[in-house]
């Protein structure tokens, strides 16, 4: 961070595309950094208490319900299941991790187990569902300023502005919350932003739609006959009008299990600030289905190497550290119809491909 | 259905078994629930790549002993390095007659290309596939190479980039025909059994052909996806009719049409020699009795048994349903013969997804002749071929085919000896 | 665990894992460029219409349901059944006044034989097909089998008293070709039986056996198909024949499983015969 005395004008930071070091200027910084914001404040000299909280999800491989299922109780494990895109999901657990270790932490067959068990008592069906895999995030639960023990934890958004609380100027910090209130999170925290400024505007999101949901665009994804237009419709809204399918290569399907076609990877390249294999997995779902990048991490790291947007070489170390990430959310649930997709996985790159040979 | 042998599973292995009792004159039945896996091979055969403790392997022939020693539970130490080396001998000759070509032998493993452009070790490739004997060492400096437009299973860029390493130069071509336009109007995705049928017709190798011959100049040799003709196996010679210089096939992401007709070849073979091969049943039963398989059912065939003297398990490995992991066991599901492998579910597998896996050595257990066993006993008259072997690791060793090939040639020496006596 | 011990889904379509061994032997797919294919049509599209029922394809009509991608799916995934249900589920299209022909080939059948000579007469004219072709898409380059006037039924009525002079009998399940199409093939099967000593009934009301090729052998379907077979049992066990005969192999063999007859194809019937002299 930084500092001027009491008061925070900015932030140096590393550019992971290049490398380079750089500063960034401004008259107020937001900490909005999840878990991680523990160590941003930290930076700056302040201390705010989080309580890592990790909660595990399994993924099945298809939608077994087509709305949300709560069990009527207080809030515990496997509590939901939840309908998403061509997948449903059951969570969540939640297990208290030490700080040292948000970054690298595992899915223990336990939390599979408990998943599973109380999955099934919402929907007996989970019990003889293919699972495609199973992932973690960790919450940021924040502990209450007013209690010294540190151990309770505030539900909800938190909102602090470090001047009033630390002393320390222009710098706030909105965390905790849930995905499902991250849009009043962005409210509160622009609207507290704007009063330091002094500036007597009022934040607009709630107001606004998001970036490609600007027209109702249910007619156009009824009408559209082939699914791979319909799925990205789905995905992008409006924004799928912008992606080219004039010839045979960008009409080719690079990811079948999702419908995501070259025109919409080279879309997505061009316009939503993918950089990796990973981040065209977030912005396209590739990667996403029943075969887990088996094919399509592939096809996604030749076209990345194509028209210079990277180098082959580093394209091939792309494609290594997504089947690697993929790997890590199918290993805790590895049996049946997964284990044989993972077989298979290993067989066409290592044995077809040569991936990872010793020498070369 | 009476049969001298019941050979359960028609894959690489089933069908090698299937063959070579049948041209020793034993009347057999193979009962295959699906197409099998050689479909997504490399189209390139494997003996033995590297020895379990990493060391790369040269020489086959001059490494069974070592392995013997090394892993005595390998399906290659239960054959025995002679036997290893004898069979693995015949092989090529085995796959000659049943019309599938290949270079190669067991005394020095070649390197074939891989769809990423790197060179990687092999025992037999099926002919016109790129290949060098030494690693690397390729004798042209300038090589086109040309994709089919909008088949995304294929990879110049990668070819290049491992070219360029070597001091090849290469360039890349898109090959375009009115034909692909329609088809990828097509909601289907195009993956090389699409493409490979548009080969099939004769007008459409004109045009590829003259496409070619427009864009080398200055190069020494070409490089085509294997893709060449799905029905016909033939549209790669007219092709180098009409090119004047070589062209080689470098395998795709599968299917493999390599290993779609080699499949092909070794069925057409095994009905040839007289064999019943049962495609689209699936073995569900069998009734066992004092150590002995009497017969089995299938789906299909009902209440009419399958009755032998002699049956092979050659059902493949997790892949083909050979063998299935539960999230607490890892079994066979066919006749719940004995299977090898950690209770403990989390030493299945590693961390990284590259290192070695031990759930892929898992699979079935028999004695040292490679007679199934039920319970700690041996079922004598079933023996066990193929993927589903415990014992060794196919990706990593690089054996897959070898076993395969090798165990179901030593089972229907068995076999016949027991009819000799 | 209990638990996630077997994957079981519809048509074991969460079996798949992409290998596309079927495109290789899906016969349509090869020729026709409108189709999906089967991993579209059935699998992967499955997943998408269970996320939206729109995404079903109207396309999907064109599998023919020969079933060669199941015999060659290594995942034992029921492609052509996924694909048959989704067309009852979610295709919006009601069956046309053609299909209603085409599959009802009894009642077409009476109709036509009744006024055969004109029938046969105007399905023939090319300006008839041509119209046909337009009108209810009939492909006008088919001929259609010409329907005789005189059913195979009617004729049998005229001989029927003299098959009781035989000792043993034959009840002849005969389908529909023959008693609107072919009567003399029926007629020539009495005679090759009368020849051999052995007569010939019918039963009173020919009704479907309900196997219909593998639907009557899939779990769900059981119930259905024997309960559409049921008329046809009751018929066979009241006739007084001792085996019956019918050249379609999946009607021999449900009428077998379903009554105490035995149910050969004529063909075997005769060569037993001809064995024994």
């Amino acid at each position: 961070m930084l500092r001027e005395q009491d008061r925070i004008t900015g932030v140096k930071a590393i550019d992971h595309i290049t490398g380079e070091e750089k500063e960034y200027h401004a008259e107020i910084v937001i900490n909005a950094g999840g878990i991680w914001g523990h160590g941003i404040a930290a930076k700056a000299g302040i201390e705010v208490k989080m309580l890592p909280a990790k909660g595990s999800l399994l993924i099945f491989g298809h939608r077994v319900n087509n709305i949300v299922l709560n069990r009527c109780r207080k809030p515990s494990d496997a509590d939901i299941l939840v309908p998403g895109d061509t997948i449903s999901l059951i969570g969540t657990t939640s297990d208290k991790i030490p700080y040292d270790r948000i970054d690298n932490f595992e899915i223990n067959p336990e939390e599979v187990d408990i998943l599973l068990r109380e999955g099934e008592k919402l929907a007996p069906k989970l019990a003889y569902t293919r699972i495609l895999r199973a992932y973690a995030g960790v919450r940021p639960l924040v502990a209450s300023d007013n209690d010294p023990t540190g151990r309770t934890v505030s539900r909800g958004i938190v909102l602090l502005d470090h001047a009033e609380r630390d002393g320390m100027n222009g710098f706030i910090i909105i965390t905790g919350g849930k995905l499902m209130t991250y849009r009043l999170m962005a409210e509160w925290a622009t609207d507290l932003a704007c009063k330091k400024l002094g500036m007597d505007r009022k934040c607009k999101t709630a107001s606004l739609p998001l970036p490609g949901s600007e027209d109702n665009m249910e007619d156009e994804i009824r009408n559209e006959k082939s699914a791979r237009k319909k799925s990205a419709i789905l995905r992008h809204g409006n924004m799928a009008r912008m992606i080219n399918e004039g010839n045979v290569t960008e009409k080719s399907l690079v990811c079948e299990c999702e419908e995501v076609s070259v025109g919409e990877i080279n879309y997505a390249l061009d316009n939503l600030d993918v950089n990796s294999l990973v981040d065209l997995r977030r912005r396209t779902r590739v990667g996403m289905g029943t075969c887990q990048g088996e094919l399509c991490a592939c096809r996604a790291a030749g076209l990345m190497s194509r028209n210079d947007r990277m180098c082959a070489g580093k394209a091939k170390a792309e494609l290594s550290a997504f089947l690697r990430e993929r790997w890590k959310g199918m290993a805790p649930i590895a049996w049946g119809d997964t284990l044989r997709e993972s077989e298979y996985t290993s067989w066409i790159y290592e044995s077809v491909c040569g991936i990872n040979e010793k020498k070369n | 259905m009476k049969y001298d042998t019941v050979i359960i599973g028609g894959g690489l292995s089933g069908l090698a078994c299937g063959i070579s009792l049948e041209e020793k004159g034993i009347k057999c039945a193979i009962i295959s629930l699906g197409q099998s896996a050689i479909h997504f091979s490399s189209g390139s055969f494997d003996l033995l790549n590297m020895l379990p403790d990493g060391t790369p392997v040269t020489s086959p022939s001059e490494s069974f002993a070592e392995l013997e020693k090394m892993k005595p539970e390998h399906p290659y130490s239960i054959l025995g390095h002679e036997n290893c080396i004898r069979l693995s001998e015949t092989a090529p000759d085995f796959l000659s007659r049943a019309g599938l070509k290949v270079t190669g032998n067991n005394r020095a493993n070649h390197y074939r290309m891989t769809p990423m452009g790197k060179m990687k070790s092999t025992w037999l490739s099926i002919e016109n596939y790129l290949t060098s004997d030494k690693m690397g060492s390729l004798e042209w400096k300038n090589i086109a190479i040309f994709n089919i437009e909008g088949f995304l299973d294929f990879y110049p860029e990668f070819i290049k980039h491992e070219f360029a390493k070597k001091g090849i130069k290469c360039t890349c071509h898109e090959l375009s025909l009115p034909e692909f336009q329609e088809r990828r109007n097509n909601p289907s995705e195009m993956r090389s059994v699409n493409i490979a049928r548009i080969f099939d017709k004769d007008e459409n190798i004109e045009t590829i052909a003259g496409e070619i011959c427009r864009n080398i100049s200055g190069c020494e040799a070409v490089l085509l996806p294997a893709v060449t003709g799905l029905s016909s196996h033939d549209a790669l010679d007219k092709i180098r009719k009409k090119v004047p210089l070589p062209v080689y096939l470098v395998p795709t992401l599968p299917p493999s049409i390599p290993g779609i007709h080699a499949q092909q070849a070794l069925q057409k073979r095994f009905r040839e020699l007289g064999g019943d091969y049962y495609l689209g049943d699936t073995v569900v039963s069998g009734k066992l009795q004092d150590g002995r398989l009497l017969e089995v059912r299938t789906v299909n065939h009902g209440e009419v048994p399958f009755i032998a003297g002699n049956f092979v398990m050659s059902t493949g490995s997790f892949f083909s349903k050979g063998i299935i992991a539960s999230p607490d066991r890892i079994y066979e599901p066919v006749l719940g013969i004995d299977t090898v492998y950690d209770k403990n579910r989390s030493e299945w597998y590693d961390k990284d997804f590259f290192a070695e896996h031990k759930y892929q050595s898992y699979g079935i257990r028999t004695d040292r002749e490679l007679h199934a066993m039920k319970d700690g006993g041996i079922i004598s008259n079933l023996y066990v071929t193929g993927a589903g072997l415990y014992g060794f690791n196919p990706i990593k060793e690089g054996c897959g085919a070898g076993v395969s090939i090798l165990t179901a040639l030593r089972t229907a020496e068995m076999i016949s000896k027991n009819y000799e006596l | 665990m209990n638990s996630q011990q077997n994957s079981v889904s519809e048509n074991n379509f969460e079996q798949y894992i992409k290998c596309t061994i079927c495109t290789v032997y899906c016969p349509v797919a090869a020729v026709n460029p409108l189709y999906p294919g089967p991993k579209q049509a059935g699998p992967d599209g499955e997943r998408l219409r269970l996320k939206r029922k729109d995404f079903y394809d109207e396309a999907l009509k064109y599998c023919l349901n020969c079933k060669r991608c199941e015999v060659a799916c290594p995942s034992n995934v029921r492609i052509g059944d996924i694909i048959q249900s989704a067309k009852i589920r979610y295709s919006k299209k009601k069956p046309s006044l053609r299909d209603i022909m085409l599959a009802n080939t009894d009642i077409v059948g009476r109709a036509a034989s009744a006024f055969a000579p004109v029938v046969n007469g105007t399905l023939s004219l090319k300006p008839v097909k041509t119209i046909m072709d337009t009108v209810i898409s009939v492909d006008k380059r088919r001929s259609f089998p010409k329907y005789a006037s005189h059913t195979f039924e009617s004729m049998y009525r005229k001989i029927k008293d003299s098959q009781d002079t035989y000792n043993e009998k034959v009840a002849f399940f005969h389908g529909c070709n023959v008693n609107y199409n072919a009567p003399e093939l029926g007629m020539a099967l009495v005679r090759i039986m009368n020849s051999l000593g052995i007569g010939v009934e019918l039963l009173e009301k020919e009704k479907c056996c309900g196997i219909a090729g593998t639907y009557g052998f899939k779990k769900e379907y059981y119930e259905a198909s024997q309960a559409i077979g049921e008329s046809l049992f009751k018929q066979i066990e009241a006739s007084g024949a001792d085996i019956v005969a019918t050249d379609c192999e999946t009607c021999k063999w449900q009428i077998e499983m379903s009554t105490s007859k035995k149910c050969e194809h004529p063909l075997s019937i005769i060569a037993e015969y001809l064995d024994f002299q």
